[in-house]
């Protein structure tokens, strides 16, 4: 990535920063959870980043299964914006949601609002928090904490608006596998994920 | 979701508040006696005291000021709406306390209907939310707003009683109107326990769970049976005792009680993982 | 870093700007040793690890425990101070004392011991190895026996042992060639989740290249599983029966590596049918050679040595010889046996065997066939830990002989250090009388049987033991029968143990020594790196008292046998492991990685196979001379019965935790809070039990309490249990398991073993499961884990 943003420098006006999660490396290993613990400081109990997993289903043993990593969907038009009567929470101008810890005051309403349980409120600082794509790393020019680690090298991260972006790329080598989260809710989530190669979803 | 219990308790004195509120206005309009001020006072206080217990919950209560900025939030919206009802709402105590022109009265009746309906309307769309498969639907801002009727009416009926104040006229009106919104708070109980069952069974579990089950019974038999059949009662005799409607009152609130709590808990957040079509098995054969 | 100006850091450690630094090592939670950056600020203080994209097998991932580490390092109940026994065993009474005390009174105590009793008095252990294997049987060689008291019989040794016996080296492992593979078996292994990146990493590279992937497991959540090109959950057990069913596929449908088997296997041997031993040439001939076998030379048709210039040899056959001594045998070729063997398990016998449908063990048969040879194997405790393991491991090893796939790009490559890491260069020479006096009677396991050296503290018979040092072991959860293992360490008059924690093991010691952890001591990474060596270097110096266990086993070698440990640092020590490599630990340090093994393959080719026959033995005569069965075959270990009617396999992986380690590291401990049982939704719901309940599983050995969780991925009749459960987390407010009620191996009998191994029946245990009425763990009351608040 961090060659990606250094070609894509100048070229793209605008980005829109946003992850693509291949389920076929996923491996439920977890280390994406306690690498965002190594980053941010998140109290025992919360975690920005967990992994989801759906199944085992069907009748053993012809079932499937498989594993939803999930942090922020940095949606571009993000719920947990739009009903934050304080406007801690704002988009920045690449695409990432993110809080203002000093306007917030732990009203806890863009936790009820968010569809991807994606927000929590810290006990010892009485806000929300939740993941904000290691923004202090990427605008060192560096990936996020979970994308560096990946056990299976599953997690990528980059500018989606670059079409050379390597993001982009594999959205469109892989238009077979791609999907989103509840797109129905039209909030545009910018974490695409594709699909373990031999399951099937409705 | 756990109960959030000041958030509990805050909805049910806003909506007393108001709903008592509304209740003396809409009565005014059609009987002429005299109004009770300090039961308009009762009216304000149980909605400042919605407002203060709801600040509570707050991570840091003390950045409450930041709560009106943003228009495009319905609970920046409850926000901007509370102050000027509060001023209604106070500017009509004061008129009936000290006897202001009509005109004004009917300033501050207009004023106090006008914000008050629309701060239940706001505070009920706050919870409707797509992201809690329980909150998804319309049948709870209809609940709300039934609710907030009945809980003006018993407590307009009921509270006066507690304070030893005299019940304006017009109360057996009030009551049949009361005993339709019980009804129909029971009818929009049951699709709604459908509609659970139907869109999220971690929803419809959390129903089910045995002390959720209890107090959804409580809430059936204390808040609308008990109020109802009390209310009949009323009918018959042709007459209000004063222990009747403060049951009645009572039992209400009690039963509401219990449905804000069920409420919160059948709240479980939506499904994230779209759901495995087993009817293609991607294992390969060889040939 | 007091000592080390930064102008002289090796260029493995880069000094950073904010006056930190960042040093390049391996993490060492998990034999996968993945290359790691840890990051220290000015304060010396460690706040962050990541992947070392350099890591030339994992490119820079990394799994939980490695970025763990600081909740690790730092952890609140560390030990930190060597510390003495006051009061009763198991008390929990402690006095620190001085290392200078503490290594006084071992060495000093064990010396005596010698004098008194013998050195077979003292024995040495540890848990899992790591680097550290060939130091702690040093130990035990240099001081006059190596009892070796650790749980290689279901960890390792069966796996090593059989294959040594079979080609000579160990390629079932890391040798097991995932990066250039073409068809990858995962049986009864789950290293995606054990040795997360190293295996992760390697095996998706390949399927990106379009490998194959078999997982050969009997659960359906290993993370692979919903991946692979077949799953086949066999019954726990039957992983023999398995490997039968395939030989016979392959071989009937001729897709086995004709050329391999009659160049490099001992298939042609002749074998006498009666004896079932083989024809050896001086059999044939006056002046024969006593060691060197005989085949059929097709042209002559006769018998003649096996070593003998320009024979083209029978593969199958069976015929009648006349010996040198008149005598007439008749003699079929070892292959003919084999596939006597294995003409019974067809597909559809081990489909009722194996509870795996006849279609799917026939496709995946071909399936890794066919892309042989650059078809591997990866077999690890899954096929371990069973009554029946020397054969089913003998059976997988025949399968990779016969597809040719050993020793080839992408199969199953030949590792040297696997040779060298318990030959006599590292660990010393045998001491004398080693096999008489190692414990218990094992066929093929030179160390003492744990089964008899626990009966061997307790009675005094037929020697007393009076000393055990453990260095990295949990051995109350480690190995079977903890109640056994208990009475044995309380009974035993002098036990030291060195740990990160104060384990249950470590509780009954006289006394107990703080370890470094990977962060805070230097190792060189060996074991299980692959075609690599690297240098495993502290990031900080060790906090408070804690001290390296090499460094420890070293300075404890050099007062009790100092000839053996000459070395006064652990510098020169590492210096002497990589002479051999001509490299020095400084040179390492600098490099950080070094290829030791370069990818030259088919060694076999000039070297031959270290084994009797020089080749590999399909026909094993090792097991023969130890009178177990030396060709493949299936044998059924213990089946369920009306009282325990489930088989219950333990040992399940985690990615979070590794064996006992880690339940009260909180960012680890929140990832799976509590021990689960899996359970099949049906089953339970015969049964009444939903998901989180509390239950009793209990064998006919004993009983532990676990919480259910209801998963479609096992067979209704299977439960699966993890073991390991004893650590509370604080932090979270999670309990700990005390007297072993969640420690599965209470249901584990130590008194039925393998004859050849000594490895019990950990993984295929009749059980029953019921619901619980009232929890036995202390501040955990709660029946159901949904009325436990998060």
């Amino acid at each position: 990535m961090v060659a990606d943003l250094e070609r894509g420098a100048g070229k793209v006006a605008k980005k829109k920063y946003g992850m693509v999660i291949d389920l076929e490396k996923c491996t439920g290993c977890r280390g994406c959870s306690v690498s965002c613990k190594n980053e941010h400081e998140i109290p025992p109990g919360v975690n920005f980043c967990w992994v989801y997993q759906e199944g085992p289903v069907g009748t053993y043993p012809k079932v499937s299964m498989y594993y939803l990593p999930r942090a922020c969907m940095q949606c571009s038009e993000p719920i947990c914006v739009k009903v934050c009567p304080t406007k801690a929470s704002y988009i920045n101008e690449d695409g990432i949601v993110l809080i203002d810890e000093d306007l917030c005051f732990g009203c806890q309403y863009c936790i009820w609002a968010c569809p991807y349980e994606a927000r929590f409120f810290h006990p010892g600082k009485k806000i929300v928090q939740k993941c904000n794509s290691c923004i202090h790393l990427v605008a060192m020019g560096k990936e996020p904490n979970c994308v560096v680690n990946c056990q299976g090298k599953a997690r990528f991260f980059g500018d989606l608006n670059d079409p050379e972006s390597q993001v982009s790329r594999m959205l469109d080598q892989n238009t077979d596998r791609v999907f989103r989260v509840k797109e129905e809710l039209k909030v545009d989530p910018q974490v695409y994920y594709l699909l373990a190669k031999k399951v099937k979803i409705k | 979701m756990n109960p959030q219990y000041p958030l509990v308790f805050a909805t049910l004195l806003m909506r007393l508040g108001v709903g008592i509120s509304v209740t003396q206005i809409l009565v005014s309009f059609f009987v002429e006696a005299p109004v009770a001020w300090s039961l308009s006072l009762f009216s304000i206080g149980s909605l400042i005291s919605g407002v203060l217990l709801s600040a509570t919950h707050l991570g840091r209560p003390v950045r409450f000021m930041n709560s009106f900025s943003n228009l495009s939030s319905l609970l920046s919206w409850e926000a901007i709406l509370t102050p000027p009802l509060l001023i209604f709402m106070s500017f009509l105590s004061a008129g009936y306390y000290f006897n202001y022109p009509q005109i004004l009265i009917l300033i501050g009746k207009i004023g106090t209907l006008a914000f008050g309906v629309s701060l239940i309307y706001v505070t009920a769309k706050v919870y409707h939310l797509k992201a809690r498969p329980a909150w998804g639907t319309s049948l709870i801002v209809y609940e709300f707003f039934i609710s907030a009727l009945c809980m003006g009416i018993l407590g307009y009926l009921g509270i006066p009683q507690l304070m030893g104040v005299p019940v304006s006229p017009g109360g057996l009106f009030l009551i049949v109107l009361a005993m339709i919104g019980l009804v129909a708070e029971f009818v929009v109980g049951l699709y709604y326990r459908r509609y659970l069952r139907i869109v999220s069974a971690t929803a419809f579990e959390a129903l089910r769970e045995k002390a959720a089950s209890l107090q959804f019974y409580l809430w059936i038999i204390l808040g609308l049976g008990v109020p109802f059949v009390l209310s009949g009662v009323a009918l018959i005799i042709r007459e209000i005792p004063a222990f009747l409607s403060v049951a009645s009152f009572l039992s209400f609130f009690v039963g509401a009680l219990f449905w804000r709590i069920i409420f919160f808990k059948v709240a479980t957040p939506l499904k994230i993982t779209p759901t495995i079509d087993m009817a293609h098995d991607q294992r390969i054969v060889f040939p | 870093m007091s000592e080390i100006k930064r102008k002289d850091l090796p260029a493995s450690i880069i000094p950073t700007s904010d006056g930190g630094r960042i040093v390049k090592t391996n993490c060492f939670e998990s034999h996968s040793k993945c290359g790691v950056l840890v990051y220290v600020d000015k304060n010396e203080r460690v706040y962050k690890v990541t992947g070392n994209p350099e890591d030339p097998i994992t490119g820079g991932a990394i799994c939980s425990k490695a970025q763990a580490a600081k909740k690790i390092l730092y952890h609140p109940e560390r030990l930190n101070y060597p510390m003495k026994r006051v009061g009763e065993k198991g008390e929990d009474k402690w006095q620190r004392i001085s290392w200078e005390e503490a290594m006084d009174t071992i060495a000093s105590k064990l010396l005596a011991y010698k004098e008194q009793y013998g050195p077979e008095s003292v024995a040495f252990g540890q848990g899992t190895g790591r680097g550290t294997n060939q130091w702690n049987q040093r130990l035990g060689k240099s001081f006059g026996m190596n009892h070796w008291a650790c749980p290689a019989h279901v960890c390792l040794l069966p796996d090593m042992a059989t294959s040594m016996i079979t080609f000579g080296f160990f390629p079932l492992w890391d040798g097991a060639d995932f990066r250039n593979s073409r068809c990858i078996v995962l049986w009864g292994s789950n290293g995606n989740w054990s040795e997360g990146a190293y295996s992760n990493t390697s095996i998706a590279e390949a399927r990106e290249k379009g490998a194959k992937l078999i997982v050969i497991d009997p659960h359906f959540e290993h993370p692979m599983a919903h991946k692979a090109d077949y799953w086949l959950p066999v019954r726990p057990g039957t992983d023999g029966a398995l490997a039968m069913s395939w030989m016979n596929v392959i071989i009937k449908e001729n897709l086995y590596n004709r050329l391999f088997v009659e160049r490099w296997t001992n298939a042609t041997h002749l074998i006498d049918v009666e004896s079932m031993a083989p024809i050896t040439e001086n059999m044939i001939r006056e002046g024969g050679a006593e060691r060197d076998f005989v085949v059929w030379e097709r042209e002559k048709g006769r018998p003649v040595g096996a070593k003998t210039a320009g024979v083209v040899p029978q593969l199958e056959g069976i015929f009648e010889i006349t010996l040198a001594d008149g005598n007439r045998r008749t003699v079929k070729t070892a292959w003919t046996l084999l596939l006597e063997r294995i003409e019974p398990y067809t597909p559809e016998k081990a489909a009722e065997l194996t509870w795996v449908d006849a279609e799917t063990i026939r496709n995946a048969a071909r399936l890794y066939a066919t892309n042989s040879p650059g078809a591997c194997i990866n077999t690890m405790q899954g096929v371990e830990e069973h009554l029946n393991c020397t054969s089913a491991i003998r059976d997988i090893c025949c399968l990779i002989a016969i597809t040719g796939n050993l020793d080839v790009r992408g199969g199953n490559i030949w590792l040297p250090f696997w040779n060298e890491m318990l030959g006599t260069r590292l660990t010393g020479p045998d001491p004398p009388k080693q096999m008489e006096k190692k414990l218990g009677n094992l066929k093929l396991y030179p160390f003492s049987q744990l089964l008899a050296f626990w009966n061997a503290i307790i009675t005094g018979k037929p020697y007393p033991i009076k000393a055990y040092i453990i260095v990295a072991g949990n051995l109350l959860f480690s190995t079977e029968d903890p109640t056994l293992v208990e009475e044995a360490l309380r009974k035993l008059e002098f036990l030291v143990v060195m740990d990160y924690f104060l384990t249950p093991t470590a509780q009954l010691a006289d006394i107990v020594l703080p370890s470094a952890h990977w962060t805070e001591r230097d190792y060189i990474a060996d074991e299980f790196c692959g075609r690599y060596f690297f240098a495993q270097q502290r990031a900080i110096d060790p906090l408070y008292e804690r001290k390296s266990d090499i460094t420890f086993m070293r300075e404890l070698g050099r007062r009790i046998a100092p000839d053996w440990w000459p070395w006064k640092t652990d510098e020169e020590m590492f210096d002497f492991q990589l002479e051999p490599y001509r490299i020095s630990w400084k040179e390492l340090q600098d490099k950080w990685a070094i290829q030791t093994s370069p990818e030259v393959y088919r060694k076999y080719e000039k070297q031959g196979f270290e084994t009797p026959s020089g080749l590999v033995e399909i026909y094993s005569n090792v097991l023969k001379s130890v009178g177990s069965d030396p060709l493949p075959s299936y044998e059924e270990v213990t089946a369920p019965t009306a009282e325990c009617p489930f088989i219950l396999t333990s040992g399940r992986r985690y990615p979070n935790y590794y064996h006992s380690a880690h339940r009260g590291i909180s960012w680890l401990r929140e990832l799976a809070p509590h021990p689960m049982v899996d359970i099949n939704p049906k089953t339970a719901q015969e049964l009444g039990i939903k998901e989180g309940d509390l239950v009793w599983i209990e064998s006919d050995h004993g009983k532990v309490q676990m919480f259910a969780h209801l998963t479609n991925g096992v067979h209704p009749r299977v439960l699966s249990a993890p073991h390991g459960w004893w650590q509370a987390c604080e932090e979270l407010n999670l309990p700990g398991y005390p007297k072993h009620i969640s420690n599965v191996n209470v249901l584990v009998d130590s008194a039925k073993y393998n004859p050849e191994f000594g490895t019990t029946n950990m993984r295929a245990l009749p059980v029953n499961i019921y619901k619980a009425t009232k929890s036995e763990i202390p501040g955990f009351p709660h029946l159901n884990l949904g009325r436990a608040k998060p």
